[in-house]
């Protein structure tokens, strides 16, 4: 009974050899205005400040912010952390509000040592890191499942050009702040990379060997590759900003106590920039 | 724009039944004949009848966690069921389940979600010294809550027992073995992996000593929680989990999706 997928216009791009790729989909008809999400409340509290007009809501019993930002509509959730709670409320505030963009920010772990604290990645790739079938010495075996309507799944979701294009304009304007509470002080970097995510706080060496290897990200969390699907499946266009936290580890707490709080405000700082782009290219 | 309220309240007769692939629901879907009507919300298809003396919703998630929770939560909010269901096979954890044998499921947690660690997950975070700091974290509502177990609507797992004690299960014919299934109490595990390796399903035994695993229950409960859904899980048991499980799963899938839908449909049936 379920729909046969739809025609394949465009092959999708081959990002990583024999991990399936989304191809790209028309955006559904939209209200002019973007959703923001963090995963926990001090991920999103910079863009909550920043509303102009600001008024405070609840949908299906979940908290939001309603305002302005640069003359756009914006509204502000925290989806929770991990798969469950971001694909939840992605679905719900998704299907409330039809928004044209969905905009994620917060922090990551650093999985390219490369990174430094406050480094802040706008997704090109998003991705699952821990679907799939696990082998020996904790390799991954990312496989193509059934979708919802009756379409094979991918792995990696490409960021939307329109989005991206705008983050490219803003990464020449926007002003990151410096890292003085680090020696020696440095200014943190903007740049387009890739995320992955999954449903572990802290994971094992192995894992993260196996991670680099297929997916070659730069920063992982637990939210952006579910936002991303669902985003996908909702015809719903979609962009994620992590800021560099703690390195990825499998017992990184303090770390991540220490270094959230200055990775969160990066994102949420160019998420502004990249709000500020967007309402100024907004018909 | 103010307070916004999701639209549309509950209908006292209306149930929801996912399952995650077509062979899991095909006989759910032949039951709404005649009279089945379909249609289509957010591009999710659906199937709507009725069953006994309720207007069923049937519908596909897909695989794994995102579209479990995406297809949940949309049909949560769309139809505002009465009771959600779901119905689909498993991989055997315990040796003594056999293919087809149903389970009910009163208790179903997520296998992985916490902390990967060298002696395997826990559920929470580490501190640099590897201590647990903390097994709550935030959720949507900005509240700390626990995401790792859920257990059914104690009516509909009381019901759904009392049912299973006269539901007469079809005999499975396999080469060599012939036997009718049973239908019990059990537990169950969701994760976002398909084939798992000796060392994960000695981590999974130690940590929750399962019946069976799958990938969308845990998913399924947790949203339906939030939606204040009762909701109840029906899984029967398909290949063993193992590291390379395809053949295993095709050959013996079928067999369990067939038993799972069937005792679905005859609960729905049964319900007042």
């Amino acid at each position: 009974m379920s729909q046969p997928p739809p025609p394949l216009r465009r092959a999708p791009p081959v990002i990583v050899p024999g991990i399936s790729t989304a191809r790209a989909r028309a955006p559904r008809a939209a209200s002019n205005l973007t959703l923001v999400l963090g995963a926990i409340p001090h991920e999103s509290e910079l863009v909550e400040a920043a509303l102009g007009r600001r008024r405070r809501g609840k949908l299906a019993g979940f908290p939001y912010w309603a305002g302005r930002i640069a003359g756009r509509r914006v509204i502000v959730a925290v989806t929770g952390i991990g798969k469950t709670n971001a694909a939840m409320i992605a679905t719900v505030f998704i299907e409330h509000f039809r928004p044209r963009e969905v905009i994620m920010t917060g922090t990551a772990s650093r999985i390219n040592p490369a990174m430094r604290n406050g480094d802040v990645i706008v997704g090109e790739i998003a991705c699952s890191h821990d679907f799939g079938s696990l082998g020996p010495h904790f390799v991954m075996d990312y496989f193509s499942a059934e979708g919802p309507l009756g379409d094979q799944m991918a792995i990696l979701f490409p960021a939307d050009r329109r989005l991206l294009a705008a983050a490219r304009k803003a990464i020449r304007v926007h002003v990151p702040e410096r890292a003085v509470q680090h020696t020696p002080v440095y200014t943190p970097a903007v740049r387009l990379g890739r995320l992955t995510a999954g449903d572990q706080f802290g994971i094992t060496e192995e894992r993260i060997a196996d991670i680099r290897r297929q997916l070659r990200p730069d920063l992982m969390e637990m939210e952006s590759g579910s936002v991303a699907q669902v985003c996908w499946y909702l015809g719903t266009p979609f962009l994620c900003v992590r800021g560099g936290s703690n390195r990825t580890q499998y017992q990184p707490d303090d770390d991540y106590r220490k270094l959230s709080s200055f990775a969160a405000r990066q994102a949420a700082l160019f998420t502004l920039s990249l709000l500020g782009q967007l309402g100024r290219s907004a018909t | 724009m103010g307070v916004a309220a999701i639209s549309g309240s509950a209908r006292a007769d209306d149930v929801l039944i996912l399952g995650a692939v077509p062979q899991e629901i095909v006989p759910l879907q032949q039951a709404l004949a005649p009279g089945a009507a379909s249609e289509t919300i957010d591009g999710i298809p659906c199937d709507l009848g009725r069953i006994g003396s309720h207007r069923v919703i049937v519908a596909l998630t897909g695989v794994g966690k995102e579209n479990s929770v995406m297809v949940t939560t949309a049909l949560l909010v769309h139809y505002r069921p009465h009771f959600a269901l779901m119905t689909g096979t498993a991989a055997r954890i315990r040796r003594t389940v056999r293919t087809g044998d149903v389970i009910i499921v009163r208790h179903v947690a997520y296998h992985d979600v916490g902390s990967l660690t060298p002696d395997g997950v826990v559920n929470g975070k580490l501190d640099s010294a590897g201590h647990l700091v903390g097994t709550l974290w935030f959720g949507p509502d900005r509240q700390r809550s626990t995401l790792y177990e859920f257990e059914p609507d104690p009516g509909l797992l009381a019901f759904a027992q009392a049912y299973g004690g006269r539901f007469v299960p079809e005999p499975v014919h396999l080469p060599g073995n012939d036997y009718v299934p049973v239908v019990r109490l059990g537990s169950v595990v969701t994760g976002d992996l398909s084939g798992v390796t000796d060392a994960k399903i000695a981590d999974i035994r130690r940590r929750f000593d399962p019946d069976l695993m799958e990938m969308e229950s845990a998913a399924f409960a947790h949203v339906c929680g939030f939606f204040h859904v009762p909701c109840l899980i029906i899984r029967s048991g398909s290949n063993y989990a193992e590291e390379h499980n395809y053949d295993d799963y095709v050959r013996l899938s079928p067999i369990a999706a067939r038993h799972a839908a069937q005792f679905t449909l005859g609960l729905v049936r049964a319900l007042p």
